[in-house]
């Protein structure tokens, strides 16, 4: 059975394509069959952090157009065996998706047997992002500790409870699971940015992860090599706990406490010497 | 953090002000609700139903939907400005 899994936040910026990216090629690594597809049409970045950009030749509209086939369009990852990618187009045409056209997609990837089918959906409330989650089994919603996106995500879970066919049809809903990214436990200890307890209390939706700021998620967009393949890092073992939280593993939290730091450390950072990012 | 801050007393703290202040707007606009279009409908409507007695503001006026299993509720509370009193 494939599981589909809208990644969105409403808020753009919050992270959902580096999720998705981390996402996808992390259930791959743990050997399941993935695809994952970028809605953002106009605006294709997905290709780019899992860096595959040279290699689209169709996309996603033209599957739905009928002018490439899905095996065409599909793009193998270098990396990770079982994990393939839909490009978004870069049409201006925003209606270029059709509710549809997305089925007969969805459907297609189902029966080639795909575990996860992970949809990358554009920022906003428009047509593309709700036609992102409407398919969706699970939906996976980024948010950043910051009173925006937390009020977008408030938003965005209405319109999953909405508009999503689980919704329509009186189905059982969409899963529901929130993942805290760009999380700085030394701000959230002095009392300047909300507490993924806090952003749990306000959304009550269940904690998947959280993954702490990390000046390696531009480095490896830069690379375009998603973190979940650097395992030493803090970043690529949040998204590997929270992957293994979706999966149904209980794992306590980790890199949600500062470390104790001594006093000239401190002093250091504070004038600008040594980093304040921790790698693991 | 700035040198001199390090110094310094810290600032209060932000997050509990961010924490409050979602608590109440996400339950006021009731996204979550069937309908959160209606909330503003109704809030219009008691602005104005109230006004006709009292001058009340915006902020005043506090719509609540919420989930309790099977149903929702709604509840519309109105806070007078202080100084008034409609005498009841």
């Amino acid at each position: 059975m494939s599981r589909v899994i809208v990644v969105t936040s409403g808020k753009g910026g919050v992270g959902k394509t580096t999720t998705s990216a981390n996402l996808s090629a992390g259930l791959a690594l743990r050997g399941k069959k993935v695809v994952v597809i970028d809605f953002d049409v106009g605006l294709r970045n997905l290709d780019l952090v899992m860096g595959c950009e040279r290699r689209v030749v169709y996309d996603f509209v033209n599957v739905i157009q009928g002018e490439a086939t899905l095996n065409q369009a599909l793009i193998r990852d270098k990396n990770v065996e079982n994990l393939h990618i839909l490009p978004a187009s870069q049409t201006r045409d925003k209606d270029a998706l059709t509710e549809a056209g997305v089925q007969k997609v969805i459907e297609d990837l189902k029966e080639m047997g795909f575990d996860y089918i992970v949809c990358d959906s554009p920022a906003g409330i428009e047509s593309g992002a709700v036609m992102a989650l409407t398919f969706a089994d699970d939906a996976i919603v980024v948010v950043n500790p910051e009173v925006s996106s937390v009020r977008d995500s408030d938003r965005i879970i209405g319109i999953i409870q909405s508009r999503s066919r689980r919704a329509k049809e009186g189905q059982d809903p969409v899963k529901e699971y929130l993942l805290v990214t760009r999380y700085s436990p030394r701000r959230v200890k002095a009392g300047e940015m909300l507490s993924h307890g806090d952003i749990l209390e306000i959304l009550k939706v269940p904690l998947m992860g959280v993954i702490p700021e990390s000046q390696r998620v531009l480095e490896s967009s830069n690379q375009g090599l998603p973190a979940v393949h650097q395992k030493e890092t803090d970043v690529a073992q949040a998204y590997q706990d929270a992957i293994d939280r979706y999966l149904g593993n209980d794992l306590p939290l980790r890199f949600v406490d500062e470390e104790d730091k001594g006093f000239f450390r401190r002093l250091l950072e504070s004038v600008g010497v040594g980093g304040s990012s921790k790698s693991a | 953090m700035s040198f001199l801050d390090f110094f310094t007393k810290r600032k209060p703290a932000t997050a509990n002000l961010a924490k409050e202040r979602l608590q109440v707007i996400i339950a006021r606009e009731g996204n979550r609700s069937s309908n959160p279009e209606l909330i503003q409908q109704i809030k219009r409507a008691v602005l104005e139903a109230v006004g006709k007695f009292v001058q009340v503001r915006p902020e005043d006026i506090a719509i609540e939907v919420e989930n309790q299993r099977d149903l929702e509720v709604l509840s519309v509370s109105v806070t007078l400005p202080d100084g008034r009193s409609i005498g009841i």
